[in-house]
């Protein structure tokens, strides 16, 4: 044949389905866009030298992973779809006589095409946001804006051989189809009539019952620590469930509905509910896709835009002092030392500060049996129910509260939140009168609500017992005594840095010439926490991490319209059909709209309401979640919830409408 | 005052651009009585389907009326339409027209879904009417699981579930084999006799041969018309093949 048919073939080919063809192009030109612009924010200069700016790296490469994987799954979805759509056109060319190996140049021919489209549309957007994308990391990271733009070559690099990988392989795949295909069930292609989909009780139940535990346990894990763990747990239940539940689950509500014989038989619900069960048989996965990347998108947008704009309250939570510093591993008498040479160098600098917390605690981890504590090592425990009791010596008691509770040894004040509280508390096998039960917490720091809080304030002598017996359990990684103080400093941030350093300085000058030997875990020992000085880190991680779940949110949209967008064409050529008899029939075309509109909206907005579900579900696990990362702001991951959700459902709506309005044409056209 | 009347219908296309004008309907009249069993017969391209549509009401002539019973259904609103159709009319197509995704009896259900009725008088009305049709036990079944005789007497009994007044069939033997074919028309044959009228579009002899009557249609027109009285089948498809004949010989001097 002639030189250039292929070429010539293949480019009209690629304009007769410009319907399927487009919506591919944009999302390879969508996704490689992505790609080029994290590896142009990872490579630029200022990236390695301002503060902070590690941690984006971090988290951009971690974008760049997801891209790549989301990238493959979403290309090779509408590939599978649009060659499915093409099957009829490309059996006529075999029979037409097209021999299979003519047909695989056509195919390499369009491939190209399409891949150099891509490939320069995706790069040329790339580069036209790049600069825009980090703009916006920097501003979200509350770092200076940079001047000067360059074109990532490594970007450029990364980006052709990511996608070439990505396209070569959907060629692959193309030609096998092809190569395995007989020429007449080509040109059958999708029109196999398709038995009506058998319930499958038992996998349906599998499938509620997954979600049913998913659901639980994100609602019941009460311990931070412990939803940790089981948040990947719940997640992977409520992910298999999601897909259990579309596939079988919804055929068999759907046919359970049918039973009902005066429900069923009604207009409206008549033809939607035997049209579903049809329609989930074919989208059940992809509609699970949908409402798992919506989930996904939620999740990802409400946590990090809740981290962001709850930054002020995360760092009270995190940083409660302007500026705080503990000693650990000392002694009473080392602690009463440094103690006042705190106050003395304070005094002397003249600094305007309100001292806050100042106190020496021994806190040890432990198991609350009834009316015992005991300590015991993590590894014999198994259960990852930890708590912790706090140990105070009377004279700190004395000297915070102001008062003497009189205590003799083997006496006890004690404070707890819940359980046994008799007249006697065991630790290990010492037996402590409990002399008073504290009605209030009775220290200045604030508990740590990630546990069931206990704490004893003990004689001097009973001090040295217990700390004694959890350290002949917990060996070297037993607890020590530690001194913390944590004050406020008045003045602008500079200041309060300025005033911090000026106070820490000549103290650890100090605590280093005096006690080189006895505090042997030196500088480890000691912490220093300026919460001014904080800000920079967080801002970079958490506006970072906010970036990343824009940019991915972004990018599962995209995937979601995608698929959203392929379902509404394949079912609207099928659809038309049956919409076609029924005006025959006698249906009214307002009837044929109407239910239309029904089945169309149930379908698309039923991954919406179970992503809200989801995360309805989800929420106390996940604000237990952001309580370990000191968002403890519960009324804020709230509202940051609902608004996300709200915004989500408008972006999803727009998708929807837009690509209702080709199922709509497709449908109408002889309606 | 008979069923349906069609007087001076006529039927102009013009392709899309307004250029060319095709008439597919130059004047059609006839009348068909109550009880009647009446086949239109002609070639492909002679108008018999334009006329369906237009007696359907999923066209409009350009000139001309039809009534029904009276009344005039090309005036009728679009909304009223598909009510009409429904009450009125039955269809029988060609290629049966079932609904892949419904059951042979949700198939035969579905225009009294569409006029809301209740479902226990529906069970009521299928009975009498599967029974007649031989489709009893297949009602459970869907499309894809019974043959093709089996599939259009369901489309028949959804056609008469509604008790219209017409029922409309076009070609309905077409996608049928010869002995599906006879077992079909022998049993419109007998729904006739139970007084349903017929109005069938055909262009086998073979099935206009079970009608009461037989118009001709050429070039848009009713061109003759054959009156069974009291002959026997086998007389009948004589004439009408003998009509034929001359109908493609283009005997206009026998008119």
């Amino acid at each position: 044949m002639r030189r250039g048919f292929y070429s010539r073939l293949a480019a009209t080919n690629i304009v007769k389905n410009k319907r399927t063809y487009i919506p591919y192009m944009l999302t390879s030109i969508g996704c490689i866009a992505m790609l080029y612009m994290m590896f142009f924010i990872l490579q630029n200069e200022g990236m390695d030298t301002i503060p902070g700016g590690s941690h984006l790296q971090t988290i951009v490469s971690l974008g760049v992973a997801v891209i790549c994987i989301f990238s493959f799954i979403f290309l090779l979805y509408s590939n599978s779809f649009l060659m499915k759509r093409r099957q009829k056109e490309i059996g006529l060319y075999n029979i037409l006589g097209m021999e299979k190996g003519h047909i695989a140049r056509m195919l390499f021919r369009e491939t190209v095409y399409t891949s150099v489209i891509s490939f320069i549309g995706g790069i040329l957007v790339g580069i036209l946001g790049s600069k825009l994308a980090l703009l916006l990391l920097l501003k979200l990271a509350h770092m200076p804006a940079q001047f000067g733009f360059f074109v990532s070559i490594l970007g450029i690099a990364a980006s052709f051989f990511v996608f070439g990988g990505i396209f070569f392989l959907t060629l692959l795949l193309n030609l096998r189809r092809v190569h395995l295909s007989q020429p007449v069930e080509l040109l059958r292609g999708s029109n196999v009539g398709e038995k009506e989909p058998k319930a499958k009780w038992f996998i349906a139940l599998l499938g509620f019952i997954c979600l049913g535990i998913g659901y639980y346990l994100a609602i019941t894990t009460e311990s931070p620590l412990q939803a940790l763990g089981n948040f990947f747990i719940a997640v992977l239940l409520v992910m298999a469930g999601t897909y259990l539940v579309f596939t079988a689950g919804s055929i068999a509500v759907l046919k359970v509905m049918r039973w009902k014989k005066s429900f069923y038989y009604k207009t409206k619900n008549f033809t939607s509910i035997s049209g579903m069960i049809y329609r989930m048989k074919q989208n059940a996965v992809g509609l699970a896709s949908i409402c798992i990347l919506s989930t996904g998108v939620l999740l990802m947008l409400s946590t990090t835009v809740s981290l962001n704009f709850g930054m002020e309250d995360l760092m009270q939570t995190r940083y409660p002092y302007d500026v705080n510093f503990s000693f650990r591993n000392i002694t009473l008498e080392e602690g009463e030392d440094i103690r006042n040479q705190v106050r003395k160098e304070a005094e002397e600098l003249q600094i305007p500060y309100e001292q806050l917390v100042d106190e020496m605690t021994l806190t040890v981890s432990c198991i609350y049996e009834d009316n015992k504590i005991i300590f015991k090592n993590p590894e014999d425990i198994g259960d990852i129910q930890v708590d912790v009791v706090t140990v105070i010596p009377v004279s700190e008691y004395e000297r915070i509260h102001g008062k003497d509770p009189g205590l003799s040894d083997g006496e006890i004040l004690a404070f707890r939140e819940r359980g046994n509280m008799g007249g006697e508390l065991k630790i290990m096998d010492e037996l402590f009168q409990v002399k008073e039960w504290l009605k209030e917490w009775p220290l200045q720091v604030d508990e740590i609500d990630l546990f069931g809080n206990a704490a004893i304030v003990v004689t001097k002598a009973d001090y040295d017992k217990i700390y004694k017996l959890q350290r002949e359990v917990y060996g070297e990684y037993a607890s020590t005594m530690k001194y913390q103080f944590g004050m406020d400093v008045q003045g602008t941030k500079d200041e309060q840095i300025t005033y911090a350093h000026k106070l820490i300085d000549p103290i650890m000058d100090y605590v280093h010439t005096k006690y080189k030997d006895g505090m042997k875990s030196g500088a480890a020992g000691i912490s220093v926490e300026i919460r001014q000085e904080e800000y920079e880190t967080f801002y970079s991680m958490n506006g970072g991490l906010l970036f990343l779940g824009i940019f991915l949110g972004g990018l599962f949209l995209m995937g979601a319209a995608m698929i959203i967008y392929y379902k509404q064409i394949s079912e609207g050529y099928e659809d038309k059909e049956r919409f076609e008899i029924m005006q025959k029939v006698g249906m009214s075309r307002k009837e044929v709209k109407s239910s239309i509109r029904r089945q169309i909206l149930m379908v698309f907005f039923v991954p919406l309401l179970m992503a809200v579900l989801h995360i309805a579900m989800a929420f106390p696990l996940i604000s237990r979640l952001l309580k370990l990362m000191s968002m403890a702001n519960t009324h804020l991951f709230m509202i940051c919830t609902v608004v996300t959700i709200l915004f989500f459902a408008a972006a999803y709506a727009v998708i929807y409408s837009i690509t209702a309005r080709s199922y709509y044409k497709i449908v109408e056209r002889v309606a | 005052m008979s069923l349906l009347e069609v007087t001076n219908v006529k039927k102009i296309y013009s392709t899309r651009f307004g250029g060319n004008k095709v008439q597919a309907l130059s004047n059609v009249t006839f009348t068909v009585e109550e009880g009647e069993f009446v086949a239109i017969m002609g070639e492909s391209g002679s108008g018999k389907t334009t006329l369906l549509n237009i007696l359907a009401a999923l066209d409009k002539p350009t000139e001309g009326e039809v009534l029904l019973e009276g009344k005039n259904i090309v005036h009728l609103t679009e909304k009223e339409i598909s009510a009409f159709r429904r009450k009125n009319l039955g269809f029988v197509f060609q290629d049966f027209n079932l609904l892949d995704t419904f059951s042979l009896r949700d198939n035969i259900y579905l225009p009294l879904v569409l006029a809301g009725e209740d479902h226990r008088e529906m069970a009521q009305k299928i009975r009498p009417i599967a029974q007649a049709l031989h489709i009893t036990e297949l009602l459970e079944k869907f499309p894809y699981e019974v043959s093709g005789g089996q599939k259009q007497r369901a489309a028949v009994a959804r056609a008469l579930i509604t008790s219209p007044r017409l029922v409309l069939a076009d070609e309905p033997t077409g996608a049928l084999d010869s002995k599906a074919a006879a077992a079909l028309l022998s049993m419109f044959g007998e729904i006739n006799e139970d007084g349903q009228t017929i109005l069938m579009v055909t262009h086998s002899a073979q099935a206009a041969s079970h009608a009461s009557r037989v118009l001709f249609i050429k070039d848009g027109e009713v061109f003759h018309q054959i009156y069974r009285a009291d002959k026997t089948r086998q007389e009948m498809y004589h004439m009408i093949s003998d009509t034929l004949t001359i109908l493609t010989t283009g005997g206009e001097a026998y008119a």
